[in-house]
C-alpha cells in the first residue's frame, strides 16, 4: 500500500517548464530541481559529503512526498557516493573492515524499510523523518561546530596538546576479533557491525548514505586512520545505499527515477564546481561551515514540527 | 409498396415512437471535445469542453414550452479510499492523532451549472446523484478514535477542503454557458497531479428541480510513453526496477567520475 499526497505546494511557475514525475505523480518545476541538485553537488563537493542529508529535506519542502523523497534520495545516494568511491579508488579502500559494515547495513536496512512501510500506513512517517532529521543533525551539527571552533581556536593559540592517536575503550575488550590490515586495526567486529546497521537504519528510514554519522564514528569509536575512512565509508554507502533503493522499490514502490536522474546530472555537475571552491579554503573552516549547515536543516526540520500547520488536517490517498 | 418494405416502415415507425417516449432519449445530446487524456513527461494539466444540446421540449403537455431548463455537469475520477488525519499538539510538537478512513471518494472531481445548485434542484435530487461538493458523501471505512458522526462530518469537509486546495475538486456553478437557446458547453480543467483511471462525465437536464435526462460519457485518463513504461515498470515488477535504478546511479556515477578524471 501505497500513500499519495496530494497536494503541491509549489506555486504556478513557468508552465512549458514543468516535468511530469511518473512515481510522484505530479509536475515540478524542472529549473527548481536542477538548481537543488546543482546547490547540493556544489556543498556535497565543498565539504566532502554524500549530501543526502540535504536532498531529502529539500524534496519534502518542495512537496514532494516523503516517501518519495527519502526513496529518491537513497537512489540518488548510490550516485554520489560510487563516484566519491571511484575517486578515492587507488588511495585506501578497506575491503574486509566495509565488508563487515555492509553486513550490518543489511541487518539494518530490512527492519528499517519494514519500519518505514508501518508507519507510512500510520501515517506517522513524516513525523518519524523530521524527528529522525531533528536528532541526528542537531546532535551531531552541535559537535562539529564545537570540534572545529576548538580547532581554530587552537590553531591561533599554538603549544595545546595533541590528541592521543589511539586510545583504548571498553569495546576493545569484546569478542570476535577482526584483523583489518589496511587500517592497521585488530578490533572486535562486533562494534564495527553496529557502526554498520545504524548506518543501514538511517539510509533506509532517512534516505541518507549516513556518512555524517559513519566518518565520525570510524575514526573515533574505532580508531582507524582518516585516509582509509573516507573510501571505505563511501564502499558502504554504496553497497547499503543500492540496497536500501532496491528495497524501497519493492516495499514502498516510491522511487522516482525520473527525479533521481535530474538530481543526479545536476549533482554531478554542482559537485565538481563545489571541489574546486573548496580547495581555496581552510579545512576548520570548511568543517565549520557544513556544521552550520546541519543545524541549518535539522533546525528547519524542527521549525516544521513546532509551528502550527495551516492545516490541521492531512489526507493520503490509498493506491487501490 | 410491398409487404417487406412495408414492414421496415412499421418498425422505423416503432423506433421513432419509443424514442420520443416519456424518458425522451434525444432530449439532450452531449460530447466531449477528448476521450482521452494523456500524461507525458511535459504534462502540465489539460482542458476537456463538455458540451451538448437540449433537443425539441417533450411531448408532456404539463410543461409549457416556456418552461426553464437548467444543465448540471459532474466529473467523477475513479474513486479511491483516502484518509483524513487530524493533527494535534503533543508534548509542543504536532502529530497525526486520530483517522477517518473514507472508501469511494472520487480521486478527481468538478462540477459546473447553470445557476446555484439549490435553485435548480431539489437537495434530495442533488444528494441523490451526489452532485455538488458539499452534497458528495463518502462511506466510512475506518475510524481511528473519532467514530462521532459529528466528528466525521469534520473529516469528510477537510478531505474536500484539502482536495480543493490541490484542484482536484472543484465547485464552478454558473460556468455551464448557453450559446443560443439549445446549445451549452462548460471547459473542465484537470489539473497537472490528476488521477489516473476512467473518469465519468455526467450531465443532467433539470427541470423544476427534478431530473429529466441525464447522459454519461466515459473518459480516460492514462500515463503515455515513457512514464507508463516506468510506472508500470515500478509497481509490476518492482525488483527489476529497483535494480534498474541502482544501475542507473551506479552508471551515472560511473560517467562522473570519468568525465572529472579528464581534467
Amino acid at each position: 500500500m501505497q500513500t499519495r499526497k496530494s497536494g503541491c505546494k509549489q506555486g504556478r511557475l513557468d508552465q512549458s517548464m514543468q516535468i511530469y514525475l511518473p512515481i510522484a505523480e505530479l509536475s515540478v518545476n524542472i529549473l527548481l530541481l536542477l538548481a537543488m541538485g546543482g546547490a547540493v553537488g556544489f556543498l556535497s563537493g565543498l565539504f566532502g559529503v554524500g549530501g543526502g542529508f540535504l536532498i531529502t529535506p529539500l524534496l519534502i519542502f518542495t512537496g514532494i512526498p516523503p516517501a518519495v523523497a527519502v526513496a529518491t534520495g537513497a537512489n540518488q545516494v548510490v550516485a554520489s557516493s560510487f563516484s566519491g568511491m571511484l575517486a578515492n579508488w587507488k588511495r585506501s579502500v578497506d575491503f574486509k573492515l566495509g565488508a563487515v559494515l555492509i553486513a550490518g547495513g543489511l541487518l539494518g536496512s530490512v527492519p528499517g524499510v519494514e519500519l518505514f512501510r508501518l508507519l507510512n500506513i500510520r501515517g506517522q512517517i513524516d513525523l518519524v523523518i523530521s524527528l529522525a532529521y531533528v536528532a541526528f543533525l542537531g546532535s551531531i551539527g552541535s559537535l562539529m561546530l564545537a570540534e572545529s571552533v576548538r580547532s581554530i581556536r587552537r590553531a591561533s593559540t599554538p603549544g595545546m596538546g595533541r590528541r592521543k592517536l589511539h586510545r583504548h575503550l571498553w569495546m576493545h575488550g569484546l569478542p570476535l576479533k577482526m584483523r583489518f590490515r589496511p587500517s592497521r586495526l585488530y578490533i572486535s567486529a562486533i562494534p564495527v557491525l553496529v557502526i554498520g546497521v545504524v548506518g543501514g537504519l538511517l539510509a533506509s528510514i532517512m534516505g541518507v548514505g549516513g556518512g555524517f554519522i559513519l566518518v565520525p564514528a570510524m575514526i573515533y569509536l574505532l580508531g582507524m586512520p582518516t585516509n582509509v575512512v573516507i573510501g571505505t565509508s563511501l564502499f558502504q554507502i554504496t553497497c547499503v545505499a543500492s540496497v536500501a533503493t532496491i528495497l524501497h522499490a519493492i516495499n514502498t514502490q516510491a522511487v522516482d527515477v525520473v527525479l533521481a536522474l535530474i538530481l543526479i546530472v545536476s549533482g554531478v555537475i554542482g559537485s565538481q564546481w563545489g571541489a574546486r571552491v573548496g580547495l581555496k579554503l581552510k579545512a576548520e573552516q570548511l568543517r565549520g561551515l557544513l556544521a552550520l549547515l546541519v543545524l541549518l536543516v535539522g533546525a528547519r526540520m524542527g521549525y516544521g514540527l513546532v509551528a502550527t500547520p495551516d492545516d490541521l488536517f492531512v489526507i493520503s490517498v490509498l493506491r487501490p | 409498396m410491398n409487404m417487406r418494405n412495408c414492414f421496415l416502415f412499421l418498425t422505423a415507425l416503432l423506433f421513432q415512437a419509443t424514442a420520443c417516449g416519456p424518458a425522451n432519449a434525444k432530449e439532450l445530446v452531449t460530447s466531449l471535445s477528448e476521450h482521452l487524456v494523456s500524461i507525458t513527461s511535459s504534462f502540465t494539466g489539460s482542458e476537456i469542453l463538455v458540451f451538448g444540446a437540449v433537443g425539441e421540449t417533450s411531448d408532456d403537455p404539463t410543461l409549457s414550452p416556456f418552461e426553464t431548463y437548467d444543465i448540471a455537469i459532474v466529473v467523477r475520477g475513479p474513486p479511491v479510499s483516502v484518509v483524513t488525519r487530524n493533527k494535534q499538539r503533543t508534548a509542543g510538537i504536532w502529530v497525526n492523532r486520530r483517522s477517518v478512513q473514507f472508501g469511494g471518494v472520487p480521486g478527481f472531481y468538478a462540477v459546473a451549472s447553470t445557476g446555484p445548485l439549490r435553485e435548480i434542484a431539489r437537495e434530495t435530487v442533488l444528494l441523490r446523484h451526489q452532485i455538488g461538493t458539499e452534497f458528495l458523501r463518502f462511506p466510512l471505512e475506518r475510524a481511528a478514535g473519532a467514530d462521532d458522526p459529528i466528528v466525521e462530518d469534520d473529516y469528510r469537509r477537510a478531505l474536500i477542503q484539502l482536495f480543493a486546495n490541490s484542484e482536484n475538486y472543484r465547485d464552478e456553478i454558473g460556468k455551464v454557458t448557453f450559446l443560443g437557446e439549445r446549445l451549452f458547453r462548460w471547459t473542465v480543467k484537470l489539473p497537472a497531479n490528476v488521477p489516473v483511471g476512467v473518469y465519468k462525465v455526467e450531465v443532467y437536464l433539470l427541470r423544476g428541480g427534478q431530473i429529466t435526462s441525464a447522459q454519461t460519457s466515459p473518459l480516460f485518463v492514462h500515463k503515455i510513453g515513457i512514464e507508463r513504461g516506468i510506472f508500470r515498470l515500478a509497481t509490476e515488477q518492482p525488483f527489476l526496477y529497483g535494480l534498474l535504478a541502482v544501475l542507473i546511479a551506479l552508471g551515472a556515477g560511473w560517467a562522473a567520475n570519468a568525465a572529472l578524471s579528464q581534467d
